[in-house]
């Protein structure tokens, strides 16, 4: 399974994304709580085994840029 | 647009001296980047040996005394119940105060609670205030909720801004500083005054001080998380065995109360999740006393202190934080 899949996965099961969410949707223009934007963040690293250092985040700014991030880190 | 800036209605403004607050690098409320002297590019979840924070003077205030809570909004001690009198607002009849009230002066800042819950009249009348890059802002949410929150919260921003520097809400407008940040320009003149907004489900605070970097943040306590799952990492480690001890409904309590003590540190730092907060600890008496006020400093930031109020009620969780202006002759400083 891709990341992008595992991730998108993940992201139904613990987001309010919708039943067609826009994997290219600006988040800022979602409805992600802070609150669940950083509970996923840690689920993230759990589940990826990985430490998304914080200035990463200021330039993931969609579903699909923190898929392509974790693949890179990966 | 950043991940680190989800629900975009959050911003710092800048302070008294016109100094731009600093953004932080996963804020959801804020943009990227951080300030010199602070932290950056510290993984969220990294925890630091003992970190605390020094409390430096207690404040008592006239909450419940069973419950530690804030009056709710709609009987609470005002802070003065201005009406909201500016130039260039639509006034709906009816509207004045109805969906925004005063309620409660926290060291100098003023905050107004938004009643976030659905209402077309209420969003039109908001949006008849906001100016065209606001509107455009507007339209690019594809959820009503954030739209709603977004629409109701700037206009409040924008009647208590222009309210209280004197301005016209058509020559008001918010402008991009550095690293992304939202400032305010009343004509040319950056307005001198600090501000933050929060929103949480149906409810919004705009904070609004004379000077000092400014916090504030509010959640509906709805647990979606486990207080002992993940999310735990963004607390210190005496704060997460607090957590892990503590049952039931005083578990949510303590989890929302700590939660929103520190986003509204972050916040009034500029730093967002750049800073992890698990590398500060909210004063215990806090969260394990019910203590609604204190004044204390970040260990990483000595000499610097910050005025940390709870905010919460029945109906939600909250808090702000404050700069409190150096002033080495006045003690305590306490405000």
């Amino acid at each position: 399974m891709s990341v992008e899949t595992r991730l998108f996965a993940l992201a139904q099961e613990n987001l309010e994304l919708g039943r067609d969410p826009d994997w290219d949707l600006k988040l800022s223009e979602s409805d992600i709580s802070s609150m669940d934007a950083v509970a996923f963040i840690k689920l993230v690293n759990h589940e990826f085994g990985i430490e998304i250092p914080a200035e990463a985040l200021g330039e993931i700014d969609t579903m699909r840029s923190l898929a392509k991030y974790i693949e890179a880190a990966a | 647009m950043a991940l680190a800036r989800i629900p975009a209605d959050d911003f710092h403004g800048t302070n008294a001296s016109g100094e731009r607050q600093r953004p932080g690098a996963f804020d959801p409320w804020s943009t990227s980047g951080a300030g010199p002297g602070e932290r950056e590019g510290v993984p969220l979840a990294r925890k630091q040996p003992e970190p605390k924070a020094t409390v430096v003077g207690h404040l008592h205030g006239s909450t419940h005394p069973a419950t530690g809570e804030m009056p709710a909004p709609p009987h609470a001690s005002a802070v003065g119940e201005t009406p909201f009198h500016c130039e260039g607002h639509p006034r709906a009849p009816g509207a004045e105060g109805s969906w925004w009230r005063p309620i409660g002066d926290a060291g100098g800042a003023a905050i107004v609670h938004v009643d976030l819950r659905p209402d077309e009249t209420r969003e039109a009348e908001a949006l008849r205030s906001l100016d065209r890059e606001e509107l455009a802002r507007w339209h690019r949410y594809r959820h009503p909720r954030p739209r709603r929150q977004f629409a109701l919260c700037r206009a409040v921003l924008r009647r208590v801004l222009c309210e209280r520097i004197g301005c016209a809400n058509q020559d008001l407008r918010f402008v991009s500083l550095e690293h992304g940040k939202p400032g305010a320009l009343a004509g040319e003149e950056p307005v001198r005054a600090s501000f933050n907004v929060s929103h949480g489900g149906d409810h919004g605070l705009v904070a609004l001080a004379p000077r000092g970097r400014l916090g504030v943040d509010v959640e509906e306590r709805s647990l979606r998380h486990d207080p002992d799952g993940h999310i735990r990492k963004v607390f210190a480690p005496r704060e997460q065995e607090a957590l892990a001890a503590a049952r039931g409904k005083h578990k949510t309590w303590m989890f929302f109360r700590l939660w929103t003590l520190k986003e509204a540190v972050i916040k009034a730092l500029g730093t967002g999740f750049s800073l992890d907060t698990s590398t500060f600890e909210i004063p215990p008496s806090m969260y394990l006393s019910n203590e609604r006020r204190t004044i204390f400093e970040l260990p990483h930031l000595p000499g610097l202190r910050w005025r940390l109020e709870d905010l919460g009620n029945r109906e939600f969780a909250a808090a702000v934080a404050l700069e409190v202006p150096r002033n080495p002759g006045s003690g305590t400083g306490v405000p």
